[in-house]
């Protein structure tokens, strides 16, 4: 059975996939942790092996990353030029002064390289978790926070909203091009102008969804409070447990590395 | 209206917060994630993470804030999380960068209307003042928070700070002004005659 999902996910039966969503998003958190705090290329590198190697390991194929490859090199380029123009990391080279008091070292073009590196630990952390985790999965994880039910409701809803919306918006778009509107000719205000005049009947028929919808929820008897039973009950097991507690470990060992210790593997070099 | 119980039915409405607060929610952030997404791919700005040269979910957002409240506010944060995270994925610094920016700025307009009493109808000139003073106040404070944020994760260096808040206000401002502008001149009247219009902050 196909299995549709917003999130990236890629059926298969691997530990990785096995373990309760609210361990997977206590692993999520504690990845962009990790490469918020480190700063080393080197950990930064080290942290992106070992992601990869999950990937292996969860049967999830690299090309569900393909889809970010072109923004990955928007925003390579993005934070190197940036990093080059509008910082002053000193190093043994100054490679050029610009006229407006920043400079650029060969420590420049390092730290913008580790924050690449940075970036992308964080980027193929959460790809990996998201791609072990179905989009119900992600709901129940919310409720196994104790957040009220109403919370993944709204999440669910918005899921639900955004397949309904896009029909909405390419029949209004060809009503209006049934009547004459062309999208394509014009000046790019007047442009935009027909696209705002698009904007005004979707967000009619938003606000009239919002009150059928109300009506449908009421009518089945939807509270925001009070007990409610699953069809789906996710099993927080031991395994999950040990797994739980050693990523926080993770986690309170960097921080005692880093700050505590001082450790010069864990910080930027020269820092 | 009889206060005898007829049924349970009359008793869901109890509190502040009822279904369709947390239905408009659902249905604004489905809306504007779409929207946002069609925004980065067709007006994207290369070496902005994420960004769009017009940022067209903030038309709709904004103004389903001043017609729904914090509910609005709050689907523009689940929609540009969701939608930023699809292109970048879905990182602490996506989270915290543009959906968590995407729902103070909302939020300060919709805070500036209620205080002031304006009208989301924009009929009077001290509303249109109003709206167009609080939307690039807000566009500020929001660009400051982002690029904050965007500094502190080292996607830009601190340098860069004041031209991605430069940026940040003009580009947010003109989507805002283009596209939230026509919606509530000619719809506001007709929401506030629906039970989805809130005419506080959250109720």
């Amino acid at each position: 059975m196909h299995t549709r999902s917003f999130f990236l996910y890629v059926p298969s039966d691997s530990p990785l996939h096995r373990m309760h969503p609210l361990v997977k998003f206590l692993i999520l958190i504690v990845i962009n942790v990790f490469a918020l705090t480190v700063d080393s290329p080197i950990m930064l590198t080290m942290a992106i092996i070992l992601t990869l190697i999950g990937f292996k390991v969860a049967r999830i194929p690299l090309k569900k990353m393909s889809r970010f490859l072109i923004l990955i090199f928007l925003v390579m380029q993005g934070i190197t030029v940036s990093y080059l123009l509008a910082s002053r990391i000193p190093g043994r080279t100054v490679l050029y002064e610009t006229p407006w008091g920043t400079y650029a070292t060969e420590m420049t073009i390092l730290y913008a390289f580790t924050m690449v590196l940075r970036f992308f630990t964080m980027l193929i952390g959460s790809t990996l978790i998201l791609a072990s985790t179905n989009d119900r999965d992600i709901v129940y994880a919310l409720r196994s926070l104790r957040l009220p039910y109403a919370a993944s409701f709204t999440v669910t809803l918005a899921f639900r909203t955004m397949s309904i919306f896009l029909d909405d918006y390419f029949k209004v778009r060809d009503a209006m091009v049934l009547r004459g509107t062309d999208f394509s000719k014009g000046s790019i205000i007047e442009r935009v102008k027909k696209y705002v005049y698009l904007g005004v009947p979707l967000a009619l028929i938003a606000v009239r969804r919002i009150i059928e919808v109300t009506q449908a929820v009421e009518i089945k008897g939807f509270k925001l409070g009070g007990k409610r039973t699953y069809y789906h009950e996710l099993e927080f097991r031991r395994v999950d447990l040990v797994i739980s507690i050693l990523t926080l470990l993770v986690l309170i060992l960097i921080f005692f590395f880093k700050y505590y210790l001082q450790c010069p593997l864990l910080s930027f070099p020269g820092i | 209206m009889s206060e005898e119980k007829v049924s349970e039915v009359e008793y869901v409405y109890e509190g502040k917060i009822r279904p369709i607060h947390i239905v408009m929610t659902g249905i604004t952030a489905g809306v504007c994630a779409v929207l946002a997404m069609f925004a980065i791919i067709l007006v994207p700005i290369p070496g902005i993470p994420g960004g769009s040269g017009l940022w067209i979910p903030a038309g709709f957002y904004f103004a389903f804030t001043l017609w729904f409240g914090v509910w609005g506010a709050l689907g523009g944060h689940i929609a540009t999380t969701i939608a930023m995270g699809y292109f970048l994925g879905y990182t602490l610094q996506v989270w915290l960068d543009g959906g968590l920016g995407d729902f103070i700025a909302p939020m300060v307009t919709l805070l500036i209307f209620r205080a002031l009493k304006a009208d989301p109808e924009l009929k009077t000139r001290r509303d249109m003042a109003i709206w167009a003073i609080s939307v690039p106040l807000s566009s500020l404070i929001c660009g400051m928070w982002v690029h904050t944020v965007n500094a502190y994760f080292g996607i830009i260096p601190w340098g860069y700070w004041w031209v991605g808040v430069v940026s940040y206000l003009i580009g947010d401002s003109i989507a805002i002004f283009l596209i939230a502008t026509p919606l509530l001149k000619l719809l506001s009247k007709y929401v506030k005659a629906t039970p989805a219009y809130v005419r506080g902050i959250i109720s």
